[in-house]
């Protein structure tokens, strides 16, 4: 059975990936959200450091040559990282094997929501610019606070969704899964540092 | 330029990209960034503050860290325009927009390459080194990781992004001759070639710890990575045929 401190506390956590998911692209951007630095550092807090590192090192070393050049929106590895990371730290924590592939699945959810996102935010320059031709005292601080509101609340659901129901769903499955499924998803787990190397080497071979 | 008004202007660039969109993708954020040095160069003079904030409000992109150098630019071309009298200023106004135009894309180009492309592997290949000669499993590792990348990255990247709000604003339109004559291309070189050495010492030590009859599939694994990403392979489609391997392998006896 858990209580409730067993439930809230994953809702914290979720809270602060959504508040360091911020820096990928929105505020700052000094690598606090690279999975080689949120992972470990997230790892250490929840008591998993081990955790931490491995799925941290995985995400950067796979995400490292996915640059955002432009207008692309690339797959998020802070909320990969970071779901997975809360998964095998939630109440009932889930193998790694089984939680990375649901964080690279939440990376991709999240980018089809921050793709919405940045959709939307052409009214604040709207706004803006309304704002700035009838003569008003622009409210930059209103545009920037509600546009971070709106990235962070996405972004905390989505981690939400993850331990409640994706976690507890994928639990259950890993239990009922074919031996070869499993063996499958746990290969992929243990050629994922060699497979993010091969990505790496593919990232400083190739220039941007 | 003060270093109040300096340290203004830098920690409003952190939130140049706070209202990204796809649209006009850093306008707004480039207006907030301004704001205080509009309001210093235009204060008292009628409509030129409402115009110029609004000409700031057009398309603008670049690369983040980049956008320093471009804010000074702009800081100083501003005040020109500001201090001409009023039949010179269209001519300046229009100068300050092609020159913005320009070198937000040339510098977007440097930028991706200097930071997304040379540091952010770097502090990769760093952290990764490190933790691994630490022993990965250990508290120390993790420390290590997140430390390393933490700081080797913004003791770089972080007086770059300080000093460029100040070149800027020295340089004007001389940005890109002044570019021209820095050592930039040679440092990226130098970075990617250190951090093409942190993922060889990665490599050798993954093989140390890795049991001998993995080492033979993690090095395939490596090798099919690197071939599959030079043929436009996304990295997770990677990580998903890895599953597929396995899962074959498994119904095959092999595991």
């Amino acid at each position: 059975m858990i209580g409730w401190g067993g439930w809230l506390s994953p809702a914290a956590r979720a809270a602060v990936v959504a508040l360091v998911e911020l820096d990928a692209v929105q505020v700052g951007q000094f690598m606090l959200s690279r999975p080689i630095v949120m992972g470990p550092l997230l790892g250490l807090l929840w008591h998993s450091p081990q955790n931490g590192l491995a799925l941290g090192a995985c995400c950067e070393l796979l995400s490292l040559d996915d640059l955002p050049v432009g207008d692309r929106l690339p797959l998020n590895a802070t909320v990969a990282a970071g779901a997975a990371l809360l998964l095998t730290c939630g109440p009932r924590p889930l193998p790694v094997a089984a939680a990375l592939p649901v964080g690279f699945f939440a990376a991709w959810a999240h980018k089809k929501i921050e793709g919405f996102w940045r959709s939307r935010r052409r009214e604040l320059c709207a706004a803006a610019e309304r704002s700035i031709r009838e003569g008003e005292a622009p409210s930059w601080g209103c545009w920037i606070g509600k546009s971070l509101a709106q990235q962070a609340a996405g972004t905390f659901a989505l981690m939400l969704a993850c331990v409640w129901g994706a976690g507890p769903i994928v639990g259950a499955l890993w239990l009922r899964l074919p031996h070869s499924v499993v063996a499958g998803l746990e290969l992929a787990w243990r050629l994922g540092p060699w497979l993010g190397l091969g990505v790496a080497f593919h990232a400083l071979r190739v220039r941007p | 330029m003060s270093v109040g008004m300096q340290g203004s202007l830098f920690g409003r660039s952190l939130l140049l990209q706070s209202c990204w969109n796809f649209e006009r993708m850093q306008s707004l954020g480039l207006g907030f960034c301004l704001e205080p040095w509009l309001a210093r160069c235009w204060s008292g003079q009628g409509d030129g503050g409402r115009e110029a904030r609004l000409r700031h409000q057009e398309y603008f992109n670049t690369q983040p860290y980049m956008a320093s150098l471009i804010v000074g630019m702009i800081c100083a071309l501003e005040e020109e325009v500001a201090g001409s009298p009023a039949a010179a200023r269209p001519g300046k106004i229009a100068r300050l927009q092609s020159l913005k135009a320009a070198a937000a894309s040339a510098l977007a180009g440097l930028g991706d390459a200097l930071f997304w492309g040379a540091l952010r592997p770097f502090c990769a290949g760093l952290a990764l080194t490190g933790a691994l000669a630490l022993g990965f499993g250990s508290w120390r590792a993790a420390a290590w990781a997140a430390a390393a990348g933490l700081i080797a990255y913004n003791a770089v990247a972080l007086p770059l992004r300080w000093r460029f709000l100040r070149r800027g604003y020295e340089w004007k339109d001389q940005i890109a001759n002044r570019l021209k004559s820095w050592q930039g291309q040679r440092f990226i070189r130098d970075l990617r070639w250190t951090g093409l050495a942190l993922i060889w010492a990665a490599v050798a030590l993954l093989l140390r710890d890795t049991a001998p009859a993995q080492r033979l599939a993690g090095v395939l694994a490596l090798i099919a990575a690197l071939a599959l990403r030079g043929a436009r392979v996304s990295a997770y489609r990677i990580y998903g045929g890895a599953v597929l391997a396995g899962l074959a392998a498994s119904w095959a006896g092999w595991l």
